[in-house]
């Protein structure tokens, strides 16, 4: 599966027009502490932001990482971050649950918010004035659909981009 | 001398009324336009620092004043809540940073500030004990409401509802104390922080309940048709959110429409400041810019101008009392001509008569400038706590 993800991200990053790393930070400036929710995501950050990025996705190897829970400890770590990759898509759900930095979050998912798929047949239930309603959510392995992991990469190459300019053209 | 000197302190002495009388219109003339001028002059210094550090507020078209009060102070009424989106957007713009305020809610007349963990490096806050918000219902108390409330780390507060006759609506939320701020001497004493998506759930946007599919709830089912479930009222909601009842709890919406009261916008420069200002400026637009140093200038502006007439006022005050004053020694002096016949009688010459009525009045004034002088000086120094406890008020 990794090796798939592998793959598919170097396709995304291509896609991307990738160039010759710089290599590790000249100017001596501080690498960006990077926290994901999911591989693809860690890996992507790996490739675009090269020797500038620490990037960091705590979950446990064993287990599903989409309906991992982190704990305190690892919810405070989020906080330090510089910059926190969320997938979107209603991946990773504990996020709607704790309390992240709002300047630090990078939805994604956001330019094709519209293009996900809405999981049907989920169990729509009434019980007060505000009608019926549904907890389901999106189909949110995003980075299998090339194109979707473009747009992905591209969010976070604008992601770090902002937050360090100077290497702008390292992140291309 | 010294007996002039001695005579006048027992006269003054045993008049003690009259002298006391005397004393304090006199140190009320010469306090109240020095007092009233450094007292508004330090309410500016503290009303016009916080609104300083913060460069931009966003949020509805409506009163920028009652925007800012809102957003920097937590007081007046909660201006029109603009969509979380907007922030999110002005957020990615990548103009400025942004840090969404919802202040909306009050637990025991203490104001419930629903923001992000920016906040606090924002306002450069220092935790005193036990630690900042990391989960959904966690809450943050400032210095001067932990006192009030005698609450700690692992204590409980409860949002009050806004309308109490409202069954329906917002219930109580029971939100546990995390972590207490070191005093700040600033408005952030008087708040209570919790996460902008814990005041959603306050509102009622978000809630948790019972699993409708599981057995538990079944007796609060009324049918089930194929994936579609209704429950009645009776279905268990949750006024707390606990580590075992957390994945319970859910939005019901796009979190980009849920509501705000204003964003603060911290620009990456000028140009980016300039930009901002200018994308929301129009009557078309749903969103205003405000600039919180220009709004409270305005409102001290305002207040300076009262303040001006409220001096002018005191110094006729003063002037009419100074004349009053001067009538009482003149009238007092007409009284007491028995005593001076009196005091020429047993040798006193006209001078020392004289010096003598001069001693007294000189007396009542010198301590009515040191008197004055003191209050001032106690005014400049203990003045801005005494602001402070104004603004609260």
């Amino acid at each position: 599966m990794r090796i798939a993800l592998s793959l598919l991200a170097i396709l995304s990053v291509a896609c991307l027009g990738e160039q010759e790393r710089d290599g590790a930070p000249a100017d001596g400036g501080a690498t960006l502490k990077v926290y994901t929710v999911n591989y693809p995501l860690q890996y992507f950050a790996e490739r675009i932001g090269s020797d500038f990025v620490d990037v960091s996705f705590p979950a446990p190897a064993e287990g599903d990482p989409a309906f991992w829970k982190p704990g305190a400890d690892v919810i405070a770590a989020y906080q330090k971050a510089d910059l926190i990759l969320l997938n979107g898509a209603s991946y990773a759900k504990w996020v709607e649950r704790v309390s992240l930095p709002t300047s630090k979050l990078v939805d994604t998912s956001t330019s094709f918010r519209d293009r996900t798929i809405v999981i049907e047949n989920a169990v729509v239930h009434t019980h007060g004035p505000e009608g019926a309603h549904s907890h389901a959510g999106t189909a949110f392995t995003t980075w299998i659909d090339p194109t979707l992991a473009v747009e992905q990469a591209r969010a976070i190459r604008d992601a770090l981009t902002a937050a360090r300019p100077e290497h702008e053209a390292s992140f291309q | 001398m010294n007996q002039i000197l001695y005579l006048a302190w027992r006269y003054l002495a045993f008049h003690r009324l009259k002298t006391i009388i005397l004393l304090t219109s006199i140190t009320l003339i010469l306090y109240l336009p020095v007092g009233l001028r450094v007292l508004v002059n330090q309410s500016s210094a503290e009303l016009l620092e916080r609104a300083e550090a913060t460069p931009l507020v966003v949020g509805s078209k409506g009163s920028p004043l009652e925007l800012v009060l809102n957003t920097l102070y937590f007081r007046s009424d909660f201006p029109e809540p603009m969509r979380y989106g907007r922030a999110l957007e002005i957020q990615s713009s990548a103009l400025a940073s942004v840090v969404p305020m919802y202040v909306r809610y009050h637990s025991q007349g203490h104001p419930i500030v629903g923001t992000s963990f920016d906040y606090f490096d924002y306002r450069k806050l220092r935790v005193e004990s036990g630690r900042l918000f990391t989960l959904l219902g966690e809450c943050v108390l400032g210095s001067r409401v932990a006192e009030a409330l005698n609450a700690k780390v692992g204590d409980f507060v409860i949002s009050s509802p806004e309308n109490f006759f409202d069954l329906a609506g917002e219930y109580p939320l029971k939100m546990p104390v995390v972590g207490i701020l070191a005093r700040a001497e600033s408005p952030d004493d008087d708040g209570i922080f919790v996460d902008v998506k814990t005041t959603w759930i306050i509102e009622g946007i978000g809630h948790g309940h019972q699993d409708v599919s599981k057995r538990e709830a079944a007796s609060a089912v009324l049918s089930r048709e194929g994936n579609r479930v209704v429950a009645n009222a009776s279905i268990v909601q949750y006024n707390e959110i606990t580590e075992d009842n957390v994945d319970a709890f859910h939005f019901h919406g796009d979190p980009s429409e849920f509501p705000i009261t204003a964003a603060i916008a911290v620009p990456r420069d000028q140009k980016s400041s300039a930009l901002l200002q200018g994308r929301y400026q129009g009557a078309e637009q749903p969103v205003q810019v405000a600039r919180p140093s220009e709004v409270m200038g305005e409102l001290l502006e305002t207040i300076l101008t009262v303040e001006s007439f409220v001096v002018a006022g005191a110094v006729i005050v003063g002037l009419a009392t100074l004349l009053v004053t001067v009538l009482v020694f003149m009238l007092s002096l007409r009284l007491r001509r028995r005593e001076m016949e009196t005091l020429f009688k047993i040798g006193g010459s006209r001078f020392s008569v004289a010096s003598l009525m001069a001693s007294e009045m000189v007396f009542v004034l010198v301590t009515g400038i040191v008197l004055a002088a003191g209050l001032s000086f106690l005014t400049s120094r203990f003045g801005a706590a005494f602001v402070r406890v104004l603004i609260r008020m």
